[in-house]
């Protein structure tokens, strides 16, 4: 269902995931957390890292309803479903889906706390919740 | 001194239904717009001696060399120059840019900068199930429709630091079908209101499909000389004044603030900084409109008025055919046509704008500097040049 390339970067985040934890890449030169890239998260190429787990409490940066699949077929029958930037505690935003019954309520700046969602059998993805 | 100029320019023949003619390929249409241009340049075919070319062609396969493509396929004998820079729908600014620098220092001396597209004719824009790979693994997990999803939650951000209202980005799709009223070659030219793209069909909050550019075919080309051939030319030559590029990010969750677009405050700077200009010298805009919010942040990044203030810059048609501040006179990526690509007929119509080839859709308004500006990706990469009547 998901064409998901798991690589280097991003096997630990999966695998975290797997086991309900949301693990973050965090600089151990200068402690600036990053996930995957580093762009403008204040860490250098040459940093050395450790993988931890986030506290998984956050705010909307930005969200959108879509009414149209995107990324996989997954998506065909779950149309409208709410994307969200995740503004975690850790300064590091996240690309996820907010859960919710009211699509209306969800609104920028508003807190939310992450669930674990089986999306396959073997992919468990971080989303999140209005708290 | 001699100083590299644009002398010719062409755009691909679409039809009403956004094709072009059904017996071309996506090859002879860069083969026709390479020759119409060079036909309106005075200068030959075996005058070119340097090709830049990007598009989303022959991929997988040999469409991952296109240079080497394009260099058989018309046959130019053994370039000295080449450049297959692909950052997006920006391409073609950061080729024409490349194309200055390297005319400027006697390494090619006429460069055809050319594009095209059958993605329309061919069915082949369809996202779904692509390979979920480096960053933007995660948006695919999540669902984000690529790229309208990224320009949504841009669009999101925006308004909500500033205000800015889907009235605000529909203004911009009004403005733009309004010049393509003018312009025969557009592909969608009945009449549009703001209600009409208000109460058009949700696709990403809060953009709805009238925000969106269209999806046709199409091409263009472009031909650079050089002063030192200024008696073969049949028109003034068109000079680059300033320029400047850059790149932020791929996935838009990388994107420093989503509300500001730093690229192009980035691209803008240098261009002004090296044409001595500032965006009040500026007498016409051509802005890559991928979505209407591309145009608000861009007008805002480019100078034209300040961050957050675009919703009221936009007001009243001002960006139309009868405002004061009249951008995209060929219909735009949003009304004209939108080949995946768009750039490159950002410097088409700017260089006819200068030339006064546009017809019912003219600037009565002397003109002398124009501002081209491309967006790539997602808000990803900016290019911004300068072109004028003027030589620097």
């Amino acid at each position: 269902m998901f064409n998901l390339m798991i690589d280097k970067d991003s096997r630990t985040f999966w695998e975290g995931a797997r086991k309900n934890k949301l693990m973050l890449q965090k600089s151990k030169n200068n402690g600036n957390y990053f996930l995957y890239s580093i762009g403008h998260s204040n860490v250098s190429a040459n940093h050395e890292f450790e993988w931890v787990e986030a506290s998984g409490n956050g705010k909307i940066y930005s969200f959108t309803v879509s009414y149209i699949p995107g990324g996989s077929k997954y998506f065909l029958d779950k149309t409208p479903y709410v994307i969200g930037s995740i503004l975690l505690e850790e300064k590091v935003r996240i690309m996820s889906n907010i859960i919710t019954n009211d699509i209306k309520i969800v609104e920028i700046g508003k807190k939310v706390k992450v669930c674990f969602r089986k999306l396959t059998d073997d992919i468990i993805f971080p989303c999140f919740k209005l708290v | 001194m001699r100083q590299p100029c644009i002398v010719g320019v062409c755009d691909a023949k679409i039809n009403e239904r956004g094709c072009v003619s059904k017996d071309s390929s996506v090859l002879s249409i860069q083969k026709d717009c390479a020759i119409e241009a060079i036909n309106e340049s005075g200068l030959s075919f075996s005058d070119i001696d340097g090709l830049a070319v990007a598009g989303l062609w022959g991929m997988p396969g040999p469409g991952v060399m296109q240079p080497n493509v394009i260099t058989e396929y018309l046959g130019i004998s053994y370039p000295k120059w080449l450049d297959g820079t692909n950052t997006g729908g920006s391409a073609f600014i950061f080729h024409l840019q490349h194309a200055y620098q390297a005319i400027k220092n006697n390494i090619c001396n006429n460069v055809l900068i050319l594009y095209g597209s059958t993605q329309k004719s061919n069915k082949e824009r369809n996202f779904l199930d692509r390979p979920a790979i480096f960053s933007s693994q995660f948006d695919m997990v999540a669902g984000l429709p690529s790229p309208v999803g990224a320009y949504a939650l841009a669009a999101q951000r925006h308004m909500y630091e500033f205000g800015s209202s889907k009235e605000t980005l529909a203004e911009i799709a009004v403005a733009a079908r309004n010049w393509a009223k003018l312009n025969p070659n557009a592909y969608k030219k009945d009449n549009l209101t703001i209600d009409d793209v208000i109460n058009s069909q949700a696709i990403c909050s809060p953009l709805n499909k009238l925000d969106c550019c269209l999806v046709t075919d199409g091409g263009g080309a472009i031909v650079l000389s050089n002063t030192d051939r200024r008696s073969d030319f049949k028109s003034e030559p068109i000079f680059i004044k300033g320029f400047g590029e850059t790149s932020s990010h791929s996935s838009i969750n990388y994107m420093e603030d989503m509300s500001r677009l730093d690229v192009a405050i980035k691209s803008s700077e240098d261009a002004y900084k090296m044409s001595n200009l500032s965006a009040r010298d500026i007498d016409f805009a051509m802005i890559y409109d991928s979505f209407t919010i591309t145009v608000l942040m861009s007008l805002e990044a480019l100078g034209f008025c300040e961050i957050g203030e675009g919703k009221d810059f936009i007001k009243n048609g001002n960006l139309g055919p009868n405002g004061s501040f009249p951008i995209n006179t060929n219909g735009g990526g949003l009304s004209y046509c939108h080949p995946g690509m768009y750039s490159i007929f950002t410097l088409i119509e700017a260089c006819r704008q200068l030339w006064g080839h546009c017809g019912e859709r003219q600037l009565k308004k002397n003109l002398t500097n124009v501002l081209c500006h491309g967006t790539g990706g997602v808000l990803s990469s900016a290019a911004t040049t300068i072109l004028s009547k003027e030589s620097s």
